[in-house]
Formats: structure tokens, sequence, C-alpha cells
């Protein structure tokens, strides 16, 4: 049996880091989030995935290529454009010809959900889709299910509209005859597997397998902090070989500091910090609680809480990201109350002394001039002159 | 260039065969062939791919060789593809290189059926009657090896002898060690999903591989060869979703670039840690250094140049390889002699490292390949470790090249006193962003390749750059044209008006460097030269300069001594995609082979 992993998505909540990668490249407790789902797919045992990519999918198959370190075979379909999940698996559908398990390509879920998937299908003979229970289902697919059955699918229900707290885990095995079904669905605009799901069911069994795992799910800016807590807390801290760390810098648990970066004399690097490759951390520096991409900077004596950086940025001396609750919009929604100390996205590069407030996002090649304090929402490329 | 592929076994020889003929096929070919050895010899060779190649089906056969031929003697013909067989049609042979005597050895067999034009086919006819007068397979290829002259390696078998007998003089041949037989190469990527287990063979080994041993005898005597582990995986060698190896490499760059630099840079101390075993007294007192390399690689040279001069006060000579020359008079004691060579392979680098060695010259390897020839015969390598590069065009391993030599003028400058610990941190800083910067050019893909589209059917493209752009402008231009075909040149910006000038229309793009670390004021003069003349400037400028008098620019993020290589990324992509638009074989070019180890 193959794997389909539905990895060509923008992403755009989580902009401006998908600007430039797909969400399943951004990394999570060190590694992408595509490798985690992958790594789960090989230890069910199955050899054969296929990798639904498009949005800067050259980033994607630089990093996996034919899947040999994971002892796995890659294959590559391209959705070109973003038509939506069932667009996306119907173009796997000519490499698939079969049974297959499908898997969004942005959530974390044990294998052994997998397993139980594959076992079930292969008992019954019927697809199945994976549920669990969230406190709240608003922003996800609310299943409606009878004894083991689906009988409704609802997407992100109003309050008033909840029926269930079941919820879509975006983990399905399917057999051939989904592709056919996909093609006869009504839709407008994008064409999402759970549409042609919502028909499905009027004439085929639905089998709901329930779940009570790790499911981890990215589509806001903070998750992606909290999933790395998430992750971080089941591992061990991991310093790689060719990383330099200086006598006399400290490094907490649990921490992942990456291939030949350097941690100079004096850092101190408390808890659920991820650092990439080839980055550099300055004397004197504070972090906690950040995931820092690969290339980056970090100038000497900044204070870093709460947040992300990204590739290729550098962060002047004595910078301020303090951290903490806040309020953030992020695509016209308003999240109150979230622990999010900002954002700075690639090859961005602050002077010294800059602070950056609480719920910053912070666009791609920003220049930012000393002394200047920053908040809200700053436009990728934009000049940041002290006021 | 030629490529051999033998295998002895447990698993079914064809198909080990024609997957060993997938995997060399990158080295570029017109022909190709298989020898299957059971009760009986089978045969098959023809003009053309390899997909075309009928395997031959001989379910008993229990050992084979096969070949992809790129033709020096003899056009590509059916006849001419190897592997080449004796009178009996017994004797199978597949040979790498080029026969010196072959003429005076043809003449000599003169009683014998010839059926190709090659110089090989005298080979399989010696062997033959060395058979004939008692000898053995293995004791017939040595005495055959005795007459023949010049460079090669060769793989031999016979119906009714035991196991395949390979060579090498002069021409790579590597042995794979695996669970399920022994494997043979003319590189590891021949072999490489079956076993990463090698030895390499040496000039004048004689291999004999058994399914589950072999044995190497050099001049008569037993040797042994250390098996060693080679960490390319298989899975580096597929092309991963991309439509050609070059557009899966020139991605693979900022990756390639971190392995490159990985543990050499000590900005604390401000200085590179290459472990370098040449004496620091001997590199303190050299006056002089030579760069021998071809092609792209002697482009690197050229950059590297640039480099050393300011930063190590001292004179660098870049030559071609094939025209190095080494006259009386020169003080061959202070000189150290530079060879750059992606496979490391390379006949007129070899050729011109051994004249250097022969006139007393202390000599130095910058590659990619572990356990090649030139790594064995210089005094000392720096790797740079760009993994394998399967596409015929160079991309990601120029740039690890000219970083490789980036970090080597850091550490001589700093061994000599001539750059501070300051200074060094500097250049090791612009060294260590080298890989975003090169990320920030390829996230601007699409950007890219509309301009490509745009200027894909101009009639000749110019590429002009001072100082450390002007190698840059030379092997920009050598990219187009090797896979576009079209017409490109890079000039010195200031030469332009000494003649090329005269070439410049509405219908020749000119792609001109303006970045900061190469003289953008004076080559803004050329473009200004170029403009009058109605050709579109695309500009490639460092990012934030306001370059508005171009046409087009394309934004290089700003990396002092290295943004014209970051610019080179740029029009990697820019000649790729020109020649997709041109619907051109991107990785096997025509007429073009991967590292040329013929001279």
């Amino acid at each position: 049996m193959k794997a389909v992993i539905l990895a060509a998505g923008e992403g755009v909540r989580l902009d401006p880091l998908t600007a430039t990668r797909p969400k399943g490249m951004l990394p999570i407790g060190g590694k992408p989030l595509l490798q985690h789902i992958i790594e789960s797919v090989a230890a069910t045992g199955i050899n054969d995935i296929v990798l639904v990519v498009g949005h800067k999918r050259e980033r994607i198959q630089s990093h996996f290529k034919n899947g040999g370190d994971w002892g796995v075979n890659i294959q590559y379909v391209v959705q070109e454009n973003p038509r939506g999940t069932g667009d996306a698996l119907l173009e796997a559908e000519h490499v698939v010809s079969g049974e297959c398990i499908v898997i969004n390509g942005d959530r974390i879920v044990e294998p052994d959900l997998i397993k139980r998937l594959i076992e079930r299908h292969q008992t019954n003979g019927q697809a199945c889709l994976a549920i669990t229970e969230v406190e709240d289902p608003t922003q996800y697919g609310a299943v409606m299910i009878e004894g083991n059955r689906v009988i409704d699918i609802k997407e992100k229900p109003k309050e008033h509209e909840i029926q269930s707290n079941l919820v879509n885990v975006g983990v399905y095995a399917f057999g051939p005859d989904i592709f056919a079904a996909i093609r006869r669905t009504n839709h407008y605009g994008e064409l999402k597997l759970t549409d042609t799901l919502r028909e499905f069911i009027d004439d085929h069994l639905l089998h709901a397998v329930h779940y009570d795992g790790m499911w981890l799910e990215l589509s806001r800016p903070w998750d992606l902090l909290s999933v790395n807590s998430g992750i971080l807390a089941q591992t061990d801290s991991v310093i790689a070989d060719p990383a330099v760390v200086s006598k006399g810098a400290t490094l907490g648990d649990p921490v992942v500091v990456g291939e030949h970066s350097r941690i100079q004399p004096g850092a101190r690097i408390f808890r659920d910090v991820v650092i990439g490759d080839n980055v550099t951390i300055g004397a004197n520096t504070v972090i906690t609680n950040a995931i820092i991409f690969e290339d980056a900077v970090i100038e000497p004596g900044s204070v870093i809480s709460d947040c992300i950086i990204g590739s290729g940025t550098t962060i002047g001396p004595l910078n301020s990201i303090e951290g903490g609750r806040t309020d953030v919009r992020v695509d016209d929604e308003l999240y109150t109350d979230v622990k999010f100390g900002g954002l700075v996205g690639d090859n961005v590069e602050t002077a010294g002394n800059v602070t950056i407030e609480p719920g910053t996002i912070i666009g791609n090649n920003v220049s930012v001039e000393s002394g200047s304090t920053l908040t809200g929402r700053i436009p990728e490329n934009a000049h940041v002159f002290r006021g | 260039m030629c490529g051999i592929t033998g295998y002895i076994g447990d698993n079914e020889s064809a198909s080990v065969l024609s997957a060993g003929l997938k995997n060399l096929e990158y080295r570029g070919y017109d022909s190709a062939g298989i020898a299957l050895i059971g009760d009986d010899v089978t045969v098959h060779k023809q003009e053309g791919t390899i997909d075309g190649l009928t395997i031959p089906s001989n379910a008993d056969a229990t050992h084979g060789i096969g070949h992809t031929r790129w033709s020096t003697h003899g056009e590509p013909t059916d006849a001419n593809a190897h592997p080449h067989t004796d009178c009996s049609g017994d004797v199978a042979v597949v040979h790498n290189g080029i026969l010196a005597n072959y003429h005076e050895l043809k003449e000599e067999l003169n009683g014998h059926i010839f059926e190709s034009e090659t110089d090989t086919e005298v080979i399989p006819h010696l062997i033959e009657e060395a058979i004939a007068d008692g000898a053995d397979l293995r004791a017939a290829v040595m005495r055959a090896l005795d007459r023949l002259e010049g460079s090669f390696a060769i793989a031999a078998t016979h119906a009714d002898y035991e196991g395949i007998v390979a060579a090498r003089q002069d021409s790579p041949l590597v042995i794979g060690h695996g669970d399920e037989g022994m494997y043979l190469g003319s590189d590891v990527t021949a072999f490489v999903e079956y076993t990463r287990q090698v030895s390499f063979l040496e000039d004048g080994d004689v291999a004999h591989l058994y399914d589950d041993d072999i044995e190497i005898f050099n001049d008569g005597e037993r040797v042994t060869r250390e098996v060693q582990t080679v960490d390319w995986d298989a899975s580096a060698a597929g092309k991963a979703g991309h439509d050609h190896y070059m557009h899966k490499e020139i991605h693979e760059q900022p990756t390639a670039l971190r392995q490159a630099i990985s543990g050499r840079v000590d900005d604390l101390a401000g200085n590179a840690s290459l472990n370098i075993d040449l004496d620091d007294g001997f590199l303190q007192t050299i006056d002089e250094i030579h760069i021998a390399a071809c092609g792209t690689s002697y482009h690197a040279g050229l950059y590297a140049k640039e480099l050393i001069e300011p930063l190590v006060d001292i004179s660098v000579r870049v030559d071609l390889a094939s025209e190095y020359e080494v006259y009386d008079g020169h003080n061959t004691q202070d000189t150290l002699v530079v060879a750059v060579t992606q496979s490391g392979e390379t006949a007129d680098t070899l050729s011109a490292i051994r004249r250097a060695k022969a006139s007393g010259m202390t000599t130095f390897a910058v590659t990619n390949t572990v356990g090649s020839t030139i790594t064995r015969e210089v005094d000392d390598s720096l790797f740079i470790k760009a993994g394998p590069e399967i596409g015929v065009a160079a991309t990601k391993t120029f740039v690890s090249q000219v970083t490789a030599l980036a970090l080597f003028a850091t550490y001589l400058g700093r061994l000599r006193g001539t750059i501070s610990a300051d200074e060094g941190a500097d250049i090791l800083e612009d060294i260590r962003q080298l890989p975003s910067a090169v990320q920030a050019i390829l996230d601007e893909e699409a950007q890219i390749r509309r301009l490509a589209a745009q200027y894909s059917d101009s009639k000749a493209f110019f590429f002009i750059g001072r100082g450390l752009a002007q190698p840059v402008a030379l092997e920009s231009a050598l990219k187009l044209k090797e896979i576009s075909y079209a017409h490109a040149e890079g000039f010195a910006a200031g030469e332009l008006k000494h003649g090329p000038l005269a070439l410049v229309t509405e219908n020749t793009p000119v792609l001109a460097f303006l970045n900061q670390s190469a003289a953008p004021e004076e080559t803004r003069n050329n473009v200004k030269e170029v403009e009058s003349r109605g050709a579109p400037v695309i500009g490639l400028a460092t990012d934030g300069a306001d370059e508005s008098f171009c046409k087009h620019t394309i934004d290089i993020p700003e990396l002092g001594r290295l943004e014209p290589l970051v610019a080179n990324v740029a029009l990697q992509l820019f000649a790729y995609h020109v020649a997709n638009e041109m619907g051109r074989p991107i990785d096997k070019p025509r007429n073009l082979a991967k590292s040329v180890t013929v001279g």
C-alpha cells in the first residue's frame, strides 16, 4: 500500500515564513514538519510514499530527495496551482492506482494511527477516516457519526452548529473508488477532499477510526512554538556533531542545535529552543522558547523569548524580544491572549538596540535601524527608520 | 566519458548491469552495450540511448560487463560500441581510454578478423592469442597488458573461465564489495545502490573478481587495496522530482555550501580550520601560486586569483591545464601548484600536475572526489564536499570550489600575516552567509524564468563583468552555451570597446555584473555603451542599489567579495530556463561528457 501525503498547500496564515518555503518544511523539534510525517509512515512499514507538492516544492525535493535516508521510496507529483486537497489527491491517481493511505501534510500523528487505519481498511475493505475529540471544533472539520459510521462532516462549524466534538484528523485509508468520487464532486472554487467525502457517504460506508494520541496541527505562527515544545517534550536534547558550543555557554533542556552552528561564550539557551544549521548565537545572548532558522545570526547581548527568527536573518546586538502573551491579528481574525513574542521573517536585518514588542510579525527582507521599536505587522522589504 | 560496469554474483546479472549503465548515463555517451557470460557469451550493443538497448536475456549468466561509449576512435555505430569480442566470440572486453599503439598491434594481428574501427578491438584478439598459447584468462589479460601503451581501464571475460579480470592504467576503476556479489565501475555511481563498500584500483593493478572474492595483482605481486565506505547515498543520485539533474543540483546549493563550510569557520579566531598537511613554513615562504584547471574549474581558479592576490599578497597565475607548462628558470622550490578538478580524474589536469611534480613543485588539489586519482598524486588535497554532481553542466561544484578556495585564501592570509583576525572574521562572515544568499536567489526563480522565456530566442548572449565578476561572466556564458547551444560569450567589461562591441545588437541581450565588489561604476559605463547600440541589458545588481538604467535587474544580496558568486547562481537558473525553453537535453548536452578523462 502506498501513502499519499498532501503537501502542496501554501499555508498563507503562516506568512511570511511560507512566502519562501512550503508549510511542510517549517522546522519542528529540529526537523521539517513533513519529516515527522514521513518517519511516522516509514515506521508502519509502508515503503512507497507519494508526495503531492506544489508551492516552493524544490525545498521539499532538495531535502527528501528520493527518500533513501528514511528507507522509503518517494515519488513526487506536482499540483501546479492550489486547487484543494481533493484535486491534490486526484493528481496522485496515476501513481497510486489502488488502495492508499492519505495524510494531510500539516498534521503530525503517531504511526499507530496509520497502522490501525490500514488494518481497518484491509479487514472491511471500506474507506476509513480518523477522528479525534477536541474542546473547540470551530476551526476543524466536525464529524458526526452513528456507531462507527460517518454520517456528516461540517467544515468549521459556527458555535450554534456544533453537534459533535469529534473532528477529522486528516488521515484516511481509501480504496481505488475514491478517485471517481472526487471527479464526480460538485464544488465551487477549491475541490476539498471533505467535499467529496460529504457526497461519498450518501452511497458508501465511511468508517470512523477513533484516535486519542498525539495530534499536532500547524495553522498560525504561534502554533509553531507550541507544536515545537510538544515535540521537544518527547525527545532528548540534540547537539549536532559539527556544532561548536564554546566553553562558558549554557545549554538548557530540551534544546536542539543544528549542524555547524556556533554558540559563543556566555550565551544562555534555556528550554524549548531549536537552532537550525549554520546559525551563530552571539556572546551573552539569552534565548528561551524560540525557533531560529538556518543561517541566522544573533549578535551579542540580545534577549529572545517566545519567538521565531527566519532564515538568513541577522538580529543586531542588544535587541530585545521580550515575549509573553498578547493579542494578534492574522488573516483578518483577532486571536486574543496568545503566547507569542513575535515572528521575524527571512533575511531581515536589525541594527543594535531594537525592541520587538510581543505579537509583532516582520516580513522578509526588512531592515531596521538602531534603536527602533517594532509592533504590529511590518510588510516585506520595508526599511524601518527610527521615528 | 566512457563508462564501465561489471557484476558477478547471485543476482540477475542483466538487471544489475542495465542499472549500472543507467547510472553511468550522466558521463555522456553515444552508444552502449552489455556482454553476459553463462555457458556462452551473449553480446548486445548499439549506437543510441540505453533505453533503446535490448538487454540480452541469458538465464544462466553468472556474470557480465557493460559499457557506455563516448566516441574517440571511430564514429558512434553499432559495430564500434563495446563490448568487443575476439574471433571465437568467447572473449569480451570493454575499455575506457586510448591505446597509443593500436595501429602496430592491429597490423601484427593480421590473421584476425576486426569488425570495428576502434582501438579497443585489439585487446580481445591479444587475449585470444595468449589463451591459444595455453594461458588462463588472467594470465592472458596480463600478457595483453604488457603490449598496450596509453591510458586505459579494461574489463575482460571469457566463456570458459571464471570471473571478470579488470585492469587500470591512468583511467579510474572502482570495485564494489556487496553482500550479493562483486561490482565493477568507472566510478562509484555505477553500483552505489548495491553497496557502499568500495576499493579503488591503482595504476598497474589487475583485479580478478569472483562472486565472493577478489584477487589484485600489481607488477606480478599479490596486493590488497583498502576497502572504504563511501557516504554518497543512492538517493542523492536520483532526480527527486526535478525535471533535470541540473535543476536539482542548482537547488541543492544552500545545503552543499553548508557542508562545504561545516567545521571550517572559526569565527572567534578569524581563521579557517582546514586540516592542511602542507608545511606551514613552506606556505609562509612561497612566492607564487599556479592554478591549473579546465572548464568550470578554470573559472573557479580565476575567481580564486582575485581572492588570493589581495588577501595574501602573492602572485597567482591561472592556466588552462592543457596549456600548463613549466619552463626552465622558474623557481620551482617556492611555488605551490593548485589543481582544481571536480572529478579528480580530468586527464588534462592530471597531466599538468605530473609536469609540475616532475619539475619539483609542491602540488595541491581542490576536488570533490575522495579517493580520486589526483588525490593520490598530489602532496595534499582540500575537499569541496559538494556531494555527487550528475548534470554535465557543473553548478553546485563551481560554487563549492570557489567557497573552498575562499577558505584557503583566508587560511593563507592569516598564516602569512597579510590579513588580521578581524579581516579574516569579515571574510568568514561573508562565507558563512553564502547559503542564505544563494537561497534568496533560488526564491526568485520565477522572475529569472520569465526573463529567460522573454530572451530565449535571442541571437547571442554576452556577459560582462570586472574583477571578481569577470570569471563569473566567463562561467555564466559557458553554462549557457553548454546546455542551450546558444552563442554565449563572457568578456571583461573593459574589453568590450576593444572588439566585441561589434557583435552587440538589439538582438543580443547583455548580462552585466554590477555588484558592489566588482567595480560597478566602471561597468555602468560599459552598460551605457551597449544600451546605445540597442541591446537589452539585464543587470545583476547589489540589492538596494539603483540600477534603473538597466532594462531589467536581478537583485543580488550584498555579500562583499562573494557577491559575484551569488550572482552566478541567478545565471545558472537563467541558463537552465533558456535551455529548457529551447527544449535542449539539459543533462546530456551533445558532444559533452561530465569528466573528461581523455587528453
